[in-house]
């Protein structure tokens, strides 16, 4: 058993732990890169796009206006003017141009743009077909920017890629850990299961186990609790407050009778306490029960004590056997005996061979043999002599 | 500076609208434009101030009732205050039936709105942002903007993509 739970416990643990672990740094995982999921990639290349695109559609609109004769005023560049504008702030903030403004120079070239737009406007608001300086001028200078705003385009859609491809590493990160998360998940609860099923059918084999062996125990109990009921002889035993824990038949049928001489604490508790505290039996002793002053029986009694599974002594069994009738038997003997040896005439007690077993003190004053000369011996041997040991007829 | 950019614009786009009042008048039908066109509306429309068309000036607009939620927007740092009219009210003015609306902008920039989604919330036609109108060079003069801090349904990529700016056309299909 030790040995089965050494194998099996360590991998309970390990299964446990795989486990606690995989939930642990998923979710870990999952909180602390909540922002990568949820985030959002926005591509900048539309709004830095516009801004270049606005730029030729203004240069376009103020060539068409210097050159062609039928448009009278200058509306459409002054549309043009401000639609290309609008877009500049767009460039300087907010999330949509974060890797235009990540490109090297163009914060600072989109700042000389509007600076420049700025200078231009009131030229711009005023310009006429007749003044051609004023129309070169603007012309040339916004056209200054189209090489490097056209720079800025390409570099942000190449920003654009890049972030975009950070973003997938970092989601294939996450992914592969998670992916190891949930194998770990997955294969520890298998585990688990697989575990704890065998730890299921263990205790259901060591619980029939020991429903066997209390079934075998009660019946072997009982067993014994017939033949020590079946025993002449009180049986009882009492725990060390003096409560009786146990009694068979014959005990409980010299209580009901109010008669316990063999388990009364009263006239034992001395002795049980004796067997407590030294852990050693008391062997045989004959007791006598006085009632009114008179023997009423006597008992032979041994106290022997009833140890726990700690070595303890848990209790200290009595066994009394009724021995009255036999000491009533022994007296009239001893009177018979007593008259018989004093007795005037010889008496003498023989066995089937005639040898003497028993002579009185008669016998001896008449033969002058000893007692001890003649027992053993027949009457012819006693006379005749060892070697004449003929029966005796 | 800005006033004199609007003055200007306005000057310029006088003798324009003087002729769709001229055809409007023709028509026999509904008010037309006294100050700039800001918004043409066009497509599957029941009334009509212009050839096929319905023509606003900035008054006409604001006659339609007034508008205003603070909002955050996907561009700015704060939660500007927006005033306008509500684009249902612009297409009920005009007889508006159709699934969809078309919406471009003066960089022509298009998007496509559901009309069932311009029912369902009160989608602007922001004229005016924290009390001051829009120009052309900040996102003017019309912008939608959509109530996305009362309906957070609306705060997603798609939704942005339709806040429009500098918007000129309503095409109904």
């Amino acid at each position: 058993v030790r040995q089965f739970q050494i194998r099996r416990y360590p991998a309970l643990a390990l299964a446990l732990a795989v486990f606690s672990i995989s939930i642990a740094f998923s979710t870990y995982k999952i909180w602390r890169d909540y922002e990568l999921i949820s985030a959002k990639f926005i591509p900048n290349l539309w709004v830095a796009a516009q801004a270049e695109i606005e730029l030729l559609r203004f240069l376009n609109e103020l060539h068409l206006f210097a050159h062609d004769e039928t448009i009278s005023d200058a509306e459409g560049p002054i549309k043009r003017l401000y639609i290309l504008w609008s877009r500049l702030p767009i460039l300087l903030g907010g999330s949509e141009s974060t890797h235009v403004r990540a490109v090297d120079g163009a914060v600072q070239t989109i700042k000389n743009l509007d600076a420049a737009l700025e200078e231009l406007e009131p030229e711009i608001l005023s310009l006429t077909r007749d003044n051609v300086g004023s129309y070169q001028y603007i012309y040339r200078t916004l056209l200054s920017f189209e090489v490097p705003l056209h720079k800025i385009v390409a570099s942000t859609m190449n920003k654009d890629e890049e972030v975009a491809a950070a973003q997938r590493d970092d989601i294939r990160h996450l992914y592969y850990w998670l992916l190891v998360c949930f194998v770990g998940m997955a294969s520890s609860a298998i585990l688990l299961v697989i575990l704890l099923f065998r730890e299921i059918n263990k205790v259901k084999g060591l619980l029939a186990i020991a429903h066997a062996a209390e079934s075998t125990a009660s019946a072997a109990r009982t067993q014994l609790g017939a033949v020590i009921d079946a025993v002449p002889a009180r049986i009882a035993a009492h725990d060390r407050t003096g409560k009786v824990i146990f009694r068979n038949r014959f005990a409980a049928e010299g209580v009901e009778g109010a008669v316990d001489a063999a388990s009364g604490p009263a006239t034992h508790g001395s002795l049980d306490e004796r067997v407590f505290s030294s852990g050693d039996l008391i062997p045989l002793f004959e007791e006598e029960q006085i009632v009114g002053g008179e023997t009423s029986s006597t008992w032979l009694t041994t106290k022997v004590p009833l140890r726990a599974a700690n070595g303890e002594v848990a209790a200290v069994v009595t066994v009394s056997l009724d021995i009255t009738e036999q000491k009533q038997t022994q007296r009239l003997n001893t009177l018979l005996a007593t008259a018989v040896e004093h007795a005037g005439d010889v008496i003498e007690i023989t066995d089937y061979h005639s040898r003497f077993q028993y002579v009185n003190a008669a016998f001896e004053s008449m033969s002058g043999y000893r007692r001890d000369e003649a027992i053993g011996q027949t009457p012819f041997s006693l006379l005749m002599g060892e070697e004449a040991n003929e029966p005796y007829y | 500076m800005l006033d004199r950019r609007t003055l200007l614009m306005a000057t310029t786009l006088v003798p324009l609208t003087a002729r769709m009042a001229g055809s409007a008048a023709a028509a026999g039908a509904a008010e037309t434009p006294v100050g700039p066109t800001i918004l043409t509306v066009s497509g599957s429309i029941d009334r009509f101030n212009d050839k096929g068309v319905f023509r606003f000036d900035r008054a006409m607009l604001e006659g339609l009732g007034i508008t205003r939620f603070k909002t955050s927007t996907a561009w700015t740092p704060d939660s500007p205050e927006f005033e306008g009219v509500l684009v249902r009210d612009v297409l009920h003015a005009v007889g508006a039936h159709g699934a969809e609306v078309t919406a471009t902008a003066l960089n022509d920039y298009v998007v496509t709105i559901p009309t069932e989604e311009l029912s369902r919330y009160p989608v602007l036609l922001a004229l005016k942002m924290n009390g001051e109108y829009l120009k052309v060079k900040d996102k003017g003069p019309i912008w939608i903007v959509y109530p996305r801090d009362a309906f957070p349904e609306l705060q997603t990529s798609m939704t942005d993509k339709k806040w429009i700016w500098q918007l000129s056309q309503l095409s109904i299909l």
